[in-house]
């Protein structure tokens, strides 16, 4: 009893020490950062990225010092790993922008029904843990109406608490959907960058296939399907082709 | 051959030694007379033996001289006194590389023009030939004669033939238009014998001159060209001189650099460029006296650290050899005539000077070339010297689109050519010119000069405005650093114009903002969590959790609520419901009482119905039963005070009764009624 004691106290203070080692060496990247030392900048940020640690903030200032050194397919891969995270970061949303201006193909984006650009406007004005949580305090207040709702004893009242639960019910569910639509596009939509100068997309997952276009680094591209050591990929304007998967770094 | 195009190789065709010059004309002028033309020395055609020594032509000429000998000396009196100044008549001419020619043989004929622009060329019809041509060139030959020059230009189209059969055939005159006026070539007459070589005279005229070159080379102790350098040892960027100089002991009619070293990883300057003439002097090597001319002169910069080489160079010079005369030279019979035994030509001719070409081929240098050290600021661009700036404004304030100009001056010991702009960051409100740039580079032994930027600007809006100081950064050869000049703050003030300058009056127009350059945002400089990757709260099994959590709560709260209803009812409800009844079966048991006079009994039973019926009406526990809970729960329930007073009175009546003797009591048939009356009373009361 008394080693396992121990041995959690041990545990919780490797993970406090090394918590503020990690904020240490990003104080220190971004204090590298802002002295225009934008490779040992990126080192750093590097260090505590490779341990499986993220945030949105963490990939943007890693984008950033990446974009300093005119490594724009590095800064639009950090970039867009953040907007992952916090798909309506403003800072990130420019600069992928300002990014996109330092790459080779400007591809005209297929334009998509209003409609669905709303929604996923809407889905993607908050992330996905923070529609989770909203869903939660909506369901908790949509059952406290309807608990009232049971106990008032005037007509009144219970109108009152009737429409306030229905209200928070339909707040609980779209929230709910919400999240499950982004999570499940976070899981499944693979997307990447392209890091090769130029990269000729073939029509079918072999070497002796027809070019159809070239791309070059920097490039978004959506990972559509995979055979062998070949990804097939579409890019913004709908057309898509085989490329090997050596040649793109997944978002 | 290619930079004699760029038409910079006649600068160094310079002629020598004043002593034989005049003995070298005569044999040079009366050589080109016997074709009856004077012939440009183009290097663009190759001398070869026969092309301009025509074996026929020579036969041909010797009978012409014999007829016109007096004529000749004439012609060459006259071409003599006009070599001051010449100012020669166009001429154009054909010529054939043989007039005799096999089948199998080729001939080239070169039609030339000299001193004269040709506008369009006419080739005549080739029958009995097949052409190939035409290959032009043209050609700028200077010569200095006894300090004069002389400039003759030419312009050649070269065609080759192949002949399909033998036979005798005449090709037509070429024609040529110069100044709107077509002239014409002479006649060739060519003859094509069956057999596959060219035959007679001309192949032995070959051979014989062949020999005769092959005789008097000319040794490369008398003759050779050297090349030297001021160090060998320079650091990246810093100037050395190159100088190649030509060492003779013997008459040096022409020489002419055939290549140009390249000078593979030097960025060169030429100190040569505007001089026209090689400085000449005298220099003793080994003991020996040469004549020595330096011929090429070129500021170096190496570009690259490392061991670098500066290619050798030729040169092709025109040696004037003594040599005995052959039998067979074709000017025998004419230069013995006794005219020439005048003491004038007796040097030049009888002793027989010999015309040499010469390829002369300079030594190769290394040169050890050491990197800058490191460092090197951001604007560093390869320089290294000694180098001032000086940046100014015409004037420091001016009207909004008046023009400023911004002259600035780089001035010092340095590659100045390197400079090919500055980058200077005008505010976006100033429109500004490509500037105006002038070298002034004096080629001394060291490079040195100024080099101007003139900036034309015109302020298109009021304000004060900074410019940021114009650095230029170079490495100091006398400090071993490098150094960044600047300028310093240049301000302008602008003040209001006088709104004649157009679309710009600022008052009624409005601008957009100009965005001068897109950058990214700053980075998140705040603190912030990082998190495990692919970790989300969404479908932990916390928010699972969280999710059902309400959903039990509630059920439990309903069935809780159910279970609490239900109680409610049970006990307090029925209990209401039934207490009237309650209490009618206890009167009516009582009523039996009465009637069989169990007097006890009675009372008892009364007493039972009147408690129950407050028990259980006013759900008062029975274990707080008594008169005073009764008296407080009726009020309390806003009995009527009549009623309640009477409710009291027969509960007091009834237990009293109980213990008292019949006498002292009410008869039970009234108290009976009472009880009945008051019970009936309260019901109607509550409902």
């Amino acid at each position: 009893m008394k080693k396992i004691f121990l041995l959690v106290v041990i545990i919780i203070q490797w993970l406090l020490a090394s918590a503020a080692d990690n904020k240490d060496i990003i104080a220190r990247a971004n204090q590298a950062y802002t002295e225009e030392k934008y490779t040992e900048a990126i080192e750093l940020y590097e260090q505590v990225a490779k341990n499986n640690l993220q945030s949105s903030e963490l990939f943007y200032n890693l984008g950033n010092a990446y974009f300093k050194t005119k490594d724009y397919p590095s800064a639009l891969l950090y970039y867009e790993k953040a907007k992952k995270l916090n798909p309506s970061g403003e800072k990130i949303l420019f600069n992928i922008n300002v990014a996109n201006t330092k790459i080779i193909d400007k591809i005209e984006e297929l334009p998509q029904p209003f409609y669905k650009r709303w929604m996923t406007g809407f889905r993607q004005s908050l992330s996905v843990d923070t529609w989770a949580v909203l869903g939660l305090i909506f369901l908790f207040v949509f059952f406290a109406a309807a608990a009232l709702y049971l106990i008032g004893n005037t007509i009144t009242i219970r109108k009152v608490f009737f429409w306030f639960g229905v209200i928070f019910f339909l707040g609980a569910l779209i929230s709910g959907i919400s999240a499950y639509h982004q999570h499940r596009d976070f899981q499944t939509a693979r997307e990447g960058i392209v890091f090769e100068p130029t990269v000729n997309v073939k029509s079918s997952p072999d070497d002796g296939s027809q070019d159809i276009f070239v791309i070059h680094e920097g490039t978004k591209v959506k990972i559509t399907d995979k055979v062998g050591s070949w990804i097939e990929i579409r890019i913004a304007n709908g057309s898509d082709g085989w490329v090997p998967e050596s040649v793109v770094r997944i978002i | 051959m290619e930079e004699w195009k760029n038409g910079r190789l006649g600068d160094w065709e310079i002629g020598k030694m004043e002593d034989w010059e005049n003995g070298r004309m005569g044999e040079w002028k009366n050589g080109r007379l016997g074709d009856g033309k004077i012939e440009s020395r183009s290097r663009m055609k190759k001398r070869k033996p026969g092309a301009c020594y025509n074996g026929n032509a020579t036969k041909k000429m010797k009978g012409i001289i014999t007829k016109y000998r007096h004529c000749a000396l004439i012609i060459v009196t006259i071409v003599f006194c006009s070599v001051p100044g010449i100012v020669r008549a166009q001429k154009f001419t054909a010529s054939a590389s043989s007039t005799n020619a096999g089948l199998n043989n080729s001939i080239r004929i070169t039609y030339s023009l000299s001193d004269a622009q040709a506008e369009s060329f006419q080739a005549p019809s080739f029958s009995g030939f097949n052409a190939n041509g035409p290959y032009n060139s043209s050609s700028n030959n200077i010569s200095f004669i006894n300090g004069k020059s002389v400039v003759q230009s030419t312009q050649s189209w070269i065609y080759t033939l192949t002949p399909t059969k033998a036979g005798k055939f005449t090709i037509e005159p070429a024609k040529v238009k110069v100044n709107g006026q077509w002239i014409s070539s002479n006649n060739l007459t060519i003859e094509v014998a069956n057999t596959g070589t060219a035959t007679g005279s001309q192949q032995q005229q070959q051979q014989t001159k062949q020999t005769q070159e092959a005789a008097v080379e000319a040794s490369a102790t008398d003759l050779f060209v050297k090349v030297f350098a001021d160090k060998t040892n320079v650091m990246q960027g810093e100037q050395l001189t190159v100088t190649y100089k030509i060492y003779t002991r013997i008459p040096v009619s022409q020489y002419a650099i055939q290549k140009l070293p390249t000078f593979s990883g030097f960025w060169s300057y030429d100190l040569m460029k505007n001089k026209e003439q090689a400085v000449q002097y005298n220099e003793t090597v080994n003991g020996q006296k040469y004549t020595v001319a330096e011929i090429r002169k070129v500021a170096l910069f190496p570009q690259k650290s490392g061991k670098l080489t500066v290619d050798p160079l030729e040169v092709e010079a025109l040696a004037h050899i003594l040599v005995k005369k052959k039998a067979n030279n074709p000017f025998g019979n004419f230069f013995n005539d006794p005219f020439f035994n005048d003491p004038f030509f007796q040097n030049a001719f009888t002793s027989g000077y010999q015309e040499v070409k010469k390829v002369l081929k300079s030594n190769a240098l290394a040169i050890n070339v050491s990197a800058l050290p490191a460092g090197q600021p951001e604007d560093f661009c390869g320089l290294v010297g000694n180098l001032n700036m000086e940046a100014t404004l015409d004037k420091n304030e001016v009207k909004s689109n008046d023009a400023v100009t911004l002259t600035v001056k780089i001035s010092g010991k340095g590659n100045l050519n390197l400079i090919d702009n500055l980058n200077i960051e005008f505010p976006p409100d100033f429109e500004v010119y490509d500037p105006q740039i002038t070298e002034n580079i004096s080629s001394g032994n060291e490079i040195s000069g100024s080099k101007t930027f003139t900036y034309l600007i015109i302020p298109r809006t009021q304000g004060n405005f900074k410019l940021n100081p114009i650095t230029l950064s170079y490495f100091d050869k006398n400090k071993k650093s490098y150094t960044t000049l600047s300028s310093g703050e240049i301000n302008l003030k602008v003040g209001k114009g006088d709104g004649s300058g157009g679309a710009y009056s600022s008052s009624t127009s409005k601008e957009d903002i100009k965005y001068i350059g897109s950058d990214i945002k700053f980075i998140e400089n705040k603190d912030f969590e990082v998190f495990p990757g692919g970790y989300f709260f969404f479908g932990s099994s916390w928010y699972w959790f969280l999710l059902v959590l309400p959903v039990l709560l509630f059920i439990a709260f309903v069935i809780l609520m159910r279970r609490y209803i239900k109680l409610q009812s049970n006990t307090v409800l029925l209990k209401n419901r039934r207490a009237t009844k309650v209490a009618l079966k206890r009167l009516k048991q009582a009523n039996t009482f009465m009637k069989s006079n169990e007097r006890n009994n009675f009372y008892q039973e009364l007493s039972k119905a009147l408690w129950g019926y407050v028990c259980d009406k006013f759900s008062i526990p029975l274990s707080e039963l008594s008169l005073d809970t009764a008296r407080e729960t009726l009020t309390s329930k806003n009995i009527e005070e009549s009623i309640r007073t009477k409710f009291i009175e027969i509960l007091d009546d009834c237990e009293f009764a109980r213990f008292a003797p019949a006498e002292a009591t009410k008869g039970m048939e009234t108290l009976y009624n009472e009880a009945v009356e008051i019970i009936s009373k309260t019901e109607r009361e509550l409902k």
